[in-house]
């Protein structure tokens, strides 16, 4: 930092001014606790430490796993053996259920859901939603 | 020579080396707890930043490219982190303690005279200080504590020039009248 021989208005060094800063060199900084710089660097080992400290899941990893498994394997098999009476069987099943339609007005998009079972259209983002939850748990992104 | 000593402990650093660290902080470890106290009025609440400030800075070193002096980026780095503590200190508190300071000049007592005049000094410029609102200890302290010329001031806090001299000028003629008031009063006990 440079020392300014002028005041800050660009003119010379008044008297006031030489007083206030004679008066601050003289001062000098507050000083600073003894302990700090031990403090700072224990708190960054901490820190560190508690980085690298595994934290355990509430749900462990397997039984993701088997969670993700279990969901892929059943829509799987919903949409690979299609019954006789409806489009799959996962319409079968949800067949009691009454799912509220969806109006899509774009008609070129409905030219494309005339070959995807509606469930199939409805289960799509969940799948997606639960994948994108299962890989941000795999690297990591829950724990500290 | 020393700056040259700086850059090593600063490369170091960023790398993780905790004892080039530490030889960092020893070198401006005063300078952020100064102006911490300028702005919080509080020592305990002035170490806190400090520590934090400092945690804070080891964090980011890796960022730190060196196109300003380390100095101004770490003063930069305590005068933000101050002015957001300073925000959230006064809607906790009503009042600020000026008691829990006033006789810190005690701890820093030494047998040596300069050291205690020294002391004294600060005592009084802390008193002075605490007549001008945050912003304003903040330029007194760079202007006058760290010699920063108006440009640096201007680049930490985001001020405009002009701003920061009228801001300088009016802070000096209340700083000057304290003092002296204090000067005068202490001369008569």
């Amino acid at each position: 930092m440079s020392k300014p021989d002028r005041s800050f208005s660009g003119g010379p060094l008044d008297h006031e001014e030489k007083a206030l800063r004679d008066f601050f060199r003289t001062a000098g900084h507050e000083p600073a606790p003894a302990d700090l710089s031990a403090r700072v660097i224990a708190r960054i080992q901490a820190e560190e430490k508690l980085s690298l400290a595994p934290v355990r899941p509430l749900i462990p990893r397997g039984v993701w796993a088997v969670i993700g498994t279990l969901v892929v394997a059943s829509i799987g098999y919903a949409l690979s053996y299609p019954s006789a009476n409806s489009g799959s069987r996962l319409d079968e099943w949800l067949g009691p259920v009454h799912i509220p339609t969806i109006q899509i007005e774009l008609s070129d998009l409905l030219s494309v859901f005339q070959f995807v079972p509606g469930t199939l259209a409805l289960l799509l983002p969940v799948l997606l939603l639960q994948l994108y939850f299962i890989r941000n748990f795999y690297e990591g992104r829950y724990s500290r | 020579m020393e700056g040259d000593q700086e850059q090593v402990w600063i490369r170091a650093a960023a790398q993780g080396d905790l004892q080039a660290y530490g030889q960092l902080v020893q070198l401006h470890q005063d300078m952020v707890f100064s102006l911490s106290l300028s702005l919080l009025r509080n020592r305990q609440d002035a170490e806190d930043l400090s520590q934090d400030v400092l945690v804070k800075a080891f964090r980011m070193l890796p960022q730190f490219k060196g196109l300003a002096p380390f100095k101004g980026w770490l003063y930069r780095i305590t005068y933000h982190e101050g002015l957001n503590r300073l925000k959230k200190i006064n809607r906790q508190r009503s009042t600020l303690d000026l008691d829990d300071h006033a006789g810190d000049a005690a701890t820093t007592t030494t047998n040596h005279l300069e050291e205690i005049e020294a002391a004294d000094k600060r005592r009084m410029i802390r008193l002075a200080l605490d007549h001008l609102p945050p912003e304003d200890r903040v330029l007194v302290h760079a202007y006058y504590f760290e010699e920063m010329s108006i440009r640096e001031i201007c680049m930490i806090t985001g001020m405009s020039e002009s701003n920061v001299k009228i801001k300088l000028y009016r802070s000096r003629k209340v700083m000057h009248e304290v003092l002296q008031k204090t000067w005068v009063d202490e001369q008569a006990r």
